[in-house]
Protein backbone atom coordinates (compact mmCIF):
# COMPACT_ATOMS: atom_id res chain seq x y z
CA UNK A 1 0.00 0.00 0.00
CA UNK A 2 0.87 3.52 -0.66
CA UNK A 3 0.27 6.50 1.86
CA UNK A 4 -0.44 10.22 1.14
CA UNK A 5 1.05 12.22 4.07
CA UNK A 6 -1.15 15.51 4.71
CA UNK A 7 1.29 17.64 6.57
CA UNK A 8 0.92 21.29 8.07
CA UNK A 9 2.85 23.38 10.12
CA UNK A 10 1.34 25.51 13.09
CA UNK A 11 1.32 27.51 16.24
CA UNK A 12 0.84 25.52 19.80
CA UNK A 13 -2.80 27.34 19.85
CA UNK A 14 -3.75 25.29 16.58
CA UNK A 15 -1.99 22.56 17.32
CA UNK A 16 -4.55 20.78 19.41
CA UNK A 17 -7.57 21.46 16.98
CA UNK A 18 -5.82 20.85 13.66
CA UNK A 19 -4.24 17.63 15.28
CA UNK A 20 -8.01 16.87 16.37
CA UNK A 21 -9.36 17.21 13.11
CA UNK A 22 -6.37 15.49 10.87
CA UNK A 23 -7.52 12.47 13.37
CA UNK A 24 -10.37 11.91 11.71
CA UNK A 25 -9.39 11.55 8.68
CA UNK A 26 -5.67 9.93 9.23
CA UNK A 27 -5.21 6.25 9.48
CA UNK A 28 -4.72 5.05 13.14
CA UNK A 29 -3.74 8.68 14.58
CA UNK A 30 -1.62 11.50 14.05
CA UNK A 31 1.99 12.34 14.95
CA UNK A 32 3.40 16.08 16.39
CA UNK A 33 6.49 17.33 16.40
CA UNK A 34 7.86 20.12 17.62
CA UNK A 35 9.75 22.13 15.13
CA UNK A 36 13.08 24.38 16.06
CA UNK A 37 14.55 21.50 18.21
CA UNK A 38 18.78 22.33 18.15
CA UNK A 39 20.74 18.88 17.88
CA UNK A 40 23.04 18.98 20.95
CA UNK A 41 21.47 21.99 22.74
CA UNK A 42 19.12 20.88 24.94
CA UNK A 43 19.18 19.27 27.49
CA UNK A 44 16.12 16.85 28.77
CA UNK A 45 14.79 19.44 31.63
CA UNK A 46 15.36 22.88 29.83
CA UNK A 47 13.27 21.47 26.56
CA UNK A 48 11.59 25.03 25.63
CA UNK A 49 7.58 25.04 25.51
CA UNK A 50 7.06 24.44 21.72
CA UNK A 51 5.89 27.59 19.43
CA UNK A 52 5.66 25.49 16.32
CA UNK A 53 4.32 22.21 15.41
CA UNK A 54 4.09 20.00 12.34
CA UNK A 55 1.03 18.04 12.56
CA UNK A 56 1.35 15.05 10.44
CA UNK A 57 -0.86 12.36 9.05
CA UNK A 58 -1.09 9.25 6.83
CA UNK A 59 -4.08 8.24 4.13
CA UNK A 60 -4.33 5.58 2.66
CA UNK A 61 -3.86 5.80 -1.07
CA UNK A 62 -6.57 4.29 -2.88
CA UNK A 63 -9.67 5.12 -4.83
CA UNK A 64 -11.13 7.42 -2.00
CA UNK A 65 -7.74 9.67 -1.02
CA UNK A 66 -8.91 12.23 -3.83
CA UNK A 67 -12.23 12.84 -2.14
CA UNK A 68 -10.66 12.14 1.67
CA UNK A 69 -8.01 15.17 0.33
CA UNK A 70 -10.83 17.63 -0.93
CA UNK A 71 -12.70 17.26 2.25
CA UNK A 72 -10.13 17.55 4.13
CA UNK A 73 -9.02 20.59 2.59
CA UNK A 74 -12.77 22.26 3.08
CA UNK A 75 -12.72 21.17 6.68
CA UNK A 76 -9.50 23.15 6.77
CA UNK A 77 -10.69 26.22 5.51
CA UNK A 78 -13.75 26.31 7.48
CA UNK A 79 -10.84 26.44 10.65
CA UNK A 80 -9.21 28.58 8.89
CA UNK A 81 -11.98 31.40 9.24
CA UNK A 82 -11.26 30.81 13.36
CA UNK A 83 -7.50 30.35 13.44
CA UNK A 84 -5.39 31.66 10.43
CA UNK A 85 -3.98 28.64 8.79
CA UNK A 86 -1.44 27.35 6.05
CA UNK A 87 -2.36 25.34 2.91
CA UNK A 88 -2.25 21.57 4.09
CA UNK A 89 1.08 20.01 2.28
CA UNK A 90 0.18 16.41 0.48
CA UNK A 91 3.30 13.57 -0.30
CA UNK A 92 3.60 10.67 -1.50
CA UNK A 93 5.05 7.95 0.92
CA UNK A 94 6.05 4.57 0.34
CA UNK A 95 5.24 1.96 2.04
CA UNK A 96 8.09 0.59 4.04
CA UNK A 97 9.35 -1.82 6.82
CA UNK A 98 9.20 0.78 9.24
CA UNK A 99 9.79 -2.09 11.72
CA UNK A 100 13.40 -2.75 10.59
CA UNK A 101 13.92 0.95 8.53
CA UNK A 102 15.32 2.43 12.17
CA UNK A 103 17.98 0.15 12.39
CA UNK A 104 20.19 2.14 9.31
CA UNK A 105 20.82 4.35 11.71
CA UNK A 106 22.79 1.93 13.91
CA UNK A 107 26.36 0.12 13.21
CA UNK A 108 28.63 -1.54 15.24
CA UNK A 109 31.82 0.64 16.35
CA UNK A 110 35.60 -0.33 16.98
CA UNK A 111 36.97 1.87 20.35
CA UNK A 112 39.94 1.64 21.69
CA UNK A 113 41.95 -1.18 21.55
CA UNK A 114 39.60 -3.94 22.26
CA UNK A 115 35.84 -2.73 22.33
CA UNK A 116 33.66 -3.68 20.27
CA UNK A 117 29.87 -2.48 20.38
CA UNK A 118 27.30 -3.72 18.10
CA UNK A 119 23.24 -3.46 18.00
CA UNK A 120 22.21 -6.86 19.15
CA UNK A 121 20.43 -7.56 15.49
CA UNK A 122 23.79 -7.44 13.85
CA UNK A 123 25.77 -10.43 14.32
CA UNK A 124 27.88 -11.01 10.97
CA UNK A 125 30.62 -8.71 12.38
CA UNK A 126 34.39 -10.42 12.46
CA UNK A 127 36.06 -9.95 15.83
CA UNK A 128 39.59 -11.53 17.22
CA UNK A 129 39.31 -13.78 20.25
CA UNK A 130 40.88 -10.37 22.27
CA UNK A 131 37.80 -7.90 21.90
CA UNK A 132 35.56 -7.38 23.93
CA UNK A 133 32.31 -7.17 22.87
CA UNK A 134 28.87 -5.60 23.80
CA UNK A 135 25.73 -6.31 22.03
CA UNK A 136 23.72 -3.14 23.26
CA UNK A 137 19.57 -2.40 21.39
CA UNK A 138 19.07 0.73 21.70
CA UNK A 139 16.23 2.00 24.02
CA UNK A 140 14.53 3.49 26.72
CA UNK A 141 18.07 4.25 28.66
CA UNK A 142 20.44 6.29 27.51
CA UNK A 143 23.92 4.67 26.21
CA UNK A 144 24.36 3.16 22.96
CA UNK A 145 27.40 3.73 22.32
CA UNK A 146 27.28 6.17 19.60
CA UNK A 147 27.07 9.42 21.90
CA UNK A 148 31.16 10.81 21.74
CA UNK A 149 30.50 10.99 25.33
CA UNK A 150 30.25 7.53 26.04
CA UNK A 151 32.88 6.34 23.27
CA UNK A 152 35.46 8.56 25.40
CA UNK A 153 34.26 7.34 28.86
CA UNK A 154 34.99 3.52 27.55
CA UNK A 155 38.16 4.31 26.04
CA UNK A 156 39.16 5.82 29.53
CA UNK A 157 38.18 2.77 31.15
CA UNK A 158 39.68 0.29 28.62
CA UNK A 159 43.07 2.47 29.89
CA UNK A 160 42.10 2.89 33.73
CA UNK A 161 40.25 -0.38 34.69
CA UNK A 162 42.57 -2.75 36.84
CA UNK A 163 41.01 -6.43 37.05
CA UNK A 164 39.74 -7.23 39.74
CA UNK A 165 38.76 -3.52 40.42
CA UNK A 166 35.14 -2.87 42.42
CA UNK A 167 33.79 -0.19 40.41
CA UNK A 168 30.94 2.26 40.55
CA UNK A 169 28.35 3.35 38.01
CA UNK A 170 26.37 6.52 38.69
CA UNK A 171 24.20 7.36 36.05
CA UNK A 172 24.09 4.02 34.28
CA UNK A 173 21.41 4.64 31.62
CA UNK A 174 21.62 1.57 29.57
CA UNK A 175 24.24 -0.30 31.80
CA UNK A 176 27.44 0.16 28.81
CA UNK A 177 30.10 1.38 30.78
CA UNK A 178 29.12 -1.61 33.99
CA UNK A 179 28.74 -4.02 31.15
CA UNK A 180 32.43 -3.18 29.71
CA UNK A 181 33.83 -2.71 32.75
CA UNK A 182 32.56 -6.31 33.51
CA UNK A 183 33.91 -7.74 30.24
CA UNK A 184 37.38 -5.63 31.03
CA UNK A 185 37.96 -7.36 34.53
CA UNK A 186 36.18 -5.99 37.30
CA UNK A 187 35.44 -8.20 40.10
CA UNK A 188 32.13 -6.26 40.53
CA UNK A 189 30.25 -3.38 39.49
CA UNK A 190 27.88 -1.37 41.87
CA UNK A 191 25.49 0.49 38.61
CA UNK A 192 22.77 3.53 40.38
CA UNK A 193 20.48 4.92 38.21
CA UNK A 194 17.70 7.29 39.39
CA UNK A 195 15.36 6.24 36.47
CA UNK A 196 13.69 2.63 37.12
CA UNK A 197 14.12 2.14 33.56
CA UNK A 198 17.29 2.33 33.49
CA UNK A 199 17.71 -0.24 36.23
CA UNK A 200 15.64 -2.59 34.55
CA UNK A 201 17.47 -2.44 30.88
CA UNK A 202 20.65 -2.33 32.71
CA UNK A 203 19.62 -5.48 34.61
CA UNK A 204 18.64 -7.01 30.98
CA UNK A 205 21.75 -5.74 29.08
CA UNK A 206 23.73 -7.01 31.57
CA UNK A 207 22.11 -10.28 31.20
CA UNK A 208 22.16 -10.64 27.39
CA UNK A 209 25.91 -10.11 27.86
CA UNK A 210 26.37 -12.66 30.31
CA UNK A 211 27.75 -10.25 33.24
CA UNK A 212 24.96 -10.17 35.03
CA UNK A 213 26.66 -12.18 37.92
CA UNK A 214 29.00 -8.75 38.66
CA UNK A 215 26.45 -6.33 38.10
CA UNK A 216 24.46 -5.33 40.88
CA UNK A 217 21.78 -2.87 39.30
CA UNK A 218 20.19 -0.19 41.45
CA UNK A 219 17.77 2.75 41.66
CA UNK A 220 19.30 5.15 43.87
CA UNK A 221 21.00 8.00 43.74
CA UNK A 222 24.71 9.62 45.39
CA UNK A 223 22.94 10.03 48.97
CA UNK A 224 22.31 6.24 48.78
CA UNK A 225 25.61 5.80 48.56
CA UNK A 226 27.37 8.14 50.94
CA UNK A 227 25.00 6.31 53.83
CA UNK A 228 26.58 3.50 53.17
CA UNK A 229 30.35 2.59 53.71
CA UNK A 230 30.91 1.60 50.20
CA UNK A 231 34.35 2.74 48.55
CA UNK A 232 35.12 2.38 45.17
CA UNK A 233 38.50 1.43 43.38
CA UNK A 234 36.66 3.37 40.34
CA UNK A 235 34.35 5.56 39.79
CA UNK A 236 32.21 6.52 36.30
CA UNK A 237 29.92 9.52 36.18
CA UNK A 238 29.20 9.86 32.51
CA UNK A 239 26.32 12.65 33.19
CA UNK A 240 26.05 15.76 32.90
CA UNK A 241 28.32 18.79 33.85
CA UNK A 242 26.10 20.10 36.05
CA UNK A 243 24.98 17.10 37.80
CA UNK A 244 29.08 16.60 38.45
CA UNK A 245 29.44 20.02 40.03
CA UNK A 246 26.25 19.43 42.15
CA UNK A 247 27.31 16.22 43.53
CA UNK A 248 31.13 17.32 44.14
CA UNK A 249 29.29 20.01 46.39
CA UNK A 250 27.45 16.84 47.88
CA UNK A 251 31.04 14.96 48.67
CA UNK A 252 31.05 12.71 45.50
CA UNK A 253 34.75 12.31 45.93
CA UNK A 254 34.07 10.29 49.22
CA UNK A 255 32.97 7.08 47.27
CA UNK A 256 36.14 6.73 45.59
CA UNK A 257 38.77 5.03 47.78
CA UNK A 258 42.24 6.55 48.89
CA UNK A 259 44.27 5.79 45.65
CA UNK A 260 41.15 5.07 43.53
CA UNK A 261 40.58 6.64 39.99
CA UNK A 262 37.07 7.78 38.94
CA UNK A 263 36.13 9.16 35.08
CA UNK A 264 33.96 12.09 34.18
CA UNK A 265 31.64 12.68 30.76
CA UNK A 266 28.94 14.64 29.58
CA UNK A 267 30.95 17.55 29.56
CA UNK A 268 32.05 19.69 27.06
CA UNK A 269 35.13 22.04 26.71
CA UNK A 270 34.12 25.13 28.33
CA UNK A 271 32.61 23.61 30.98
CA UNK A 272 36.09 21.58 31.63
CA UNK A 273 37.60 23.85 33.56
CA UNK A 274 34.52 24.40 36.41
CA UNK A 275 34.54 20.51 36.42
CA UNK A 276 37.83 20.25 37.29
CA UNK A 277 37.51 23.02 40.04
CA UNK A 278 34.76 21.50 41.60
CA UNK A 279 36.09 17.60 41.56
CA UNK A 280 39.41 19.16 43.27
CA UNK A 281 37.20 20.78 45.96
CA UNK A 282 35.66 17.08 47.07
CA UNK A 283 38.99 16.03 47.33
CA UNK A 284 39.69 14.47 43.77
CA UNK A 285 42.71 15.79 41.39
CA UNK A 286 42.07 15.78 37.60
CA UNK A 287 44.87 13.68 35.90
CA UNK A 288 44.19 13.59 32.17
CA UNK A 289 41.72 14.95 30.00
CA UNK A 290 40.49 13.36 26.58
CA UNK A 291 39.09 15.52 23.94
CA UNK A 292 36.87 14.25 21.22
CA UNK A 293 38.32 14.54 17.62
CA UNK A 294 36.99 17.22 15.79
CA UNK A 295 34.77 17.99 18.65
CA UNK A 296 33.91 19.42 22.03
CA UNK A 297 32.78 16.62 24.65
CA UNK A 298 35.21 16.06 27.10
CA UNK A 299 36.31 13.44 29.39
CA UNK A 300 38.56 13.75 32.51
CA UNK A 301 40.25 10.96 34.51
CA UNK A 302 40.87 11.82 38.21
CA UNK A 303 42.27 10.19 41.04
CA UNK A 304 41.76 10.38 45.10
CA UNK A 305 45.33 10.74 46.73
CA UNK A 306 46.26 8.03 48.81
CA UNK A 307 45.46 9.93 52.97
CA UNK A 308 49.34 10.26 53.84
CA UNK A 309 49.73 11.38 50.38
CA UNK B 1 24.88 10.75 30.62
CA UNK B 2 24.37 13.98 28.62
CA UNK B 3 21.04 13.41 27.59
CA UNK B 4 20.63 15.97 24.70
CA UNK B 5 17.18 16.43 22.94
CA UNK B 6 16.99 15.22 19.41
CA UNK B 7 13.61 15.34 18.65
CA UNK B 8 9.87 15.76 20.32
CA UNK B 9 7.18 13.15 18.67
CA UNK B 10 3.73 13.06 20.12
CA UNK B 11 1.67 10.34 18.81
CA UNK B 12 -2.30 10.71 19.02
CA UNK B 13 -3.24 7.15 18.83
CA UNK B 14 -5.74 4.69 19.89
CA UNK B 15 -4.85 2.90 23.53
CA UNK B 16 -3.05 -0.95 23.48
CA UNK B 17 -2.69 -0.87 19.31
CA UNK B 18 0.58 0.80 18.31
CA UNK B 19 2.11 -0.60 15.47
CA UNK B 20 4.89 0.08 12.81
CA UNK B 21 2.04 1.08 10.11
CA UNK B 22 1.49 4.97 10.02
CA UNK B 23 1.83 7.44 11.95
CA UNK B 24 4.00 5.70 14.15
CA UNK B 25 6.29 3.97 11.56
CA UNK B 26 7.21 7.22 9.64
CA UNK B 27 6.90 9.52 12.35
CA UNK B 28 9.56 7.50 14.61
CA UNK B 29 11.56 4.99 12.22
CA UNK B 30 13.27 8.64 11.27
CA UNK B 31 14.87 9.64 14.50
CA UNK B 32 16.12 6.25 14.27
CA UNK B 33 14.35 4.98 17.42
CA UNK B 34 13.38 1.50 18.60
CA UNK B 35 9.91 1.20 16.95
CA UNK B 36 9.01 -2.19 18.24
CA UNK B 37 10.38 -1.31 21.48
CA UNK B 38 8.29 1.70 21.68
CA UNK B 39 5.26 -0.19 20.33
CA UNK B 40 5.60 -3.06 22.50
CA UNK B 41 6.14 -0.60 25.40
CA UNK B 42 3.18 1.88 24.88
CA UNK B 43 0.87 -1.23 24.32
CA UNK B 44 2.01 -2.88 27.86
CA UNK B 45 1.24 0.75 29.26
CA UNK B 46 -2.04 1.35 27.87
CA UNK B 47 -3.54 -2.66 27.91
CA UNK B 48 -6.39 -1.52 30.31
CA UNK B 49 -7.61 1.84 27.82
CA UNK B 50 -8.56 0.25 24.30
CA UNK B 51 -10.82 2.30 23.17
CA UNK B 52 -9.49 5.29 23.65
CA UNK B 53 -6.64 7.46 22.49
CA UNK B 54 -4.07 8.14 24.57
CA UNK B 55 -1.02 10.25 22.90
CA UNK B 56 2.30 9.85 23.79
CA UNK B 57 4.77 12.12 24.15
CA UNK B 58 7.96 10.73 22.99
CA UNK B 59 11.31 12.35 23.62
CA UNK B 60 13.70 11.48 21.57
CA UNK B 61 17.83 11.86 22.50
CA UNK B 62 20.77 12.51 20.51
CA UNK B 63 21.72 8.94 21.01
CA UNK B 64 18.76 7.09 19.38
CA UNK B 65 17.22 6.69 23.15
CA UNK B 66 13.94 7.99 24.37
CA UNK B 67 11.56 8.00 26.83
CA UNK B 68 7.75 8.86 26.72
CA UNK B 69 4.81 9.80 29.00
CA UNK B 70 1.26 9.26 28.19
CA UNK B 71 -0.64 12.26 27.86
CA UNK B 72 -5.01 12.61 28.44
CA UNK B 73 -6.72 11.82 25.27
CA UNK B 74 -7.17 14.87 22.62
CA UNK B 75 -9.78 17.20 23.69
CA UNK B 76 -12.69 16.59 20.74
CA UNK B 77 -11.95 12.81 21.84
CA UNK B 78 -13.26 13.88 25.00
CA UNK B 79 -16.20 16.24 23.97
CA UNK B 80 -17.39 13.56 21.40
CA UNK B 81 -17.31 11.01 24.15
CA UNK B 82 -19.45 13.24 26.35
CA UNK B 83 -21.92 14.30 23.64
CA UNK B 84 -22.75 11.03 22.25
CA UNK B 85 -21.07 11.51 18.67
CA UNK B 86 -19.16 10.14 15.98
CA UNK B 87 -17.99 13.01 14.54
CA UNK B 88 -17.84 16.83 14.92
CA UNK B 89 -19.17 18.99 12.32
CA UNK B 90 -17.70 19.56 8.77
CA UNK B 91 -18.78 23.02 9.16
CA UNK B 92 -19.40 24.38 12.65
CA UNK B 93 -21.20 27.64 11.93
CA UNK B 94 -23.89 26.25 10.09
CA UNK B 95 -24.58 22.79 11.21
CA UNK B 96 -24.89 22.08 14.62
CA UNK B 97 -24.26 18.17 16.01
CA UNK B 98 -24.69 17.80 20.11
CA UNK B 99 -24.59 19.88 23.14
CA UNK B 100 -22.68 19.48 26.12
CA UNK B 101 -23.59 20.73 29.39
CA UNK B 102 -21.54 23.15 31.42
CA UNK B 103 -20.81 20.34 34.12
CA UNK B 104 -19.41 18.10 31.19
CA UNK B 105 -17.42 21.02 30.27
CA UNK B 106 -15.99 20.82 33.70
CA UNK B 107 -15.34 17.24 33.94
CA UNK B 108 -13.04 17.61 30.73
CA UNK B 109 -11.18 20.76 32.04
CA UNK B 110 -10.60 18.74 35.25
CA UNK B 111 -9.09 16.07 33.47
CA UNK B 112 -7.28 18.15 30.28
CA UNK B 113 -6.02 21.00 33.21
CA UNK B 114 -2.37 19.59 33.46
CA UNK B 115 -1.81 19.21 30.08
CA UNK B 116 -3.21 22.08 28.75
CA UNK B 117 -0.92 24.07 31.11
CA UNK B 118 -4.05 26.39 32.08
CA UNK B 119 -3.66 27.86 35.50
CA UNK B 120 -6.85 27.64 36.67
CA UNK B 121 -10.46 24.94 35.80
CA UNK B 122 -11.74 28.26 34.36
CA UNK B 123 -9.03 28.81 32.05
CA UNK B 124 -9.19 25.38 30.87
CA UNK B 125 -13.06 25.23 30.32
CA UNK B 126 -12.92 28.43 28.18
CA UNK B 127 -10.40 26.12 26.22
CA UNK B 128 -12.46 22.99 25.82
CA UNK B 129 -15.71 25.26 25.25
CA UNK B 130 -13.81 26.88 22.01
CA UNK B 131 -12.99 23.45 20.95
CA UNK B 132 -16.63 22.08 21.46
CA UNK B 133 -17.48 25.48 19.63
CA UNK B 134 -15.51 24.60 16.48
CA UNK B 135 -16.47 20.57 16.69
CA UNK B 136 -20.07 22.26 16.34
CA UNK B 137 -21.32 21.25 19.63
CA UNK B 138 -22.71 23.97 21.58
CA UNK B 139 -22.65 24.41 25.53
CA UNK B 140 -25.89 24.43 27.33
CA UNK B 141 -26.15 25.46 31.06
Amino acid sequence: MKWIEVSLSVDGEAAEAVSDLLQEYGYQGVAIEQEGIMPEAWDEDNVPPATRLTVRAYLPDDETAPQQMQRLKTALGHMSLMYPMPQPAFYPVDDKDWAEAWKVHYKPVRLGKRLFIRPRWITDVETSPDDVVIALDPGMAFGTGTHPSTQLCLQALEDVLKPGSVVLDLGCGSGILAIAAAKLGAAHIHALDIDPIAVQVTQDNAHDNGVAPQITALHGSLDSLLTSARRFDLALVNILARIIIQMCDNHLGEVVRPGGRAIFGGLTLEQADAVEAALRKTGLVPAKRRVQPDGDWVVIEAYRPHDDD
Amino acid sequence: MAKKVKAIVTLQINAGKANPAPPIGPALAQHGINLMGFCKEYNARTANRVGEIVPAQITIFTDGSFKFELKSPPTSFLIKKAAGVDKGSANAKLQKVGKLTRKQVREIAELKKPDLGALSTEAAMKAIEGTARQMGIEVVD
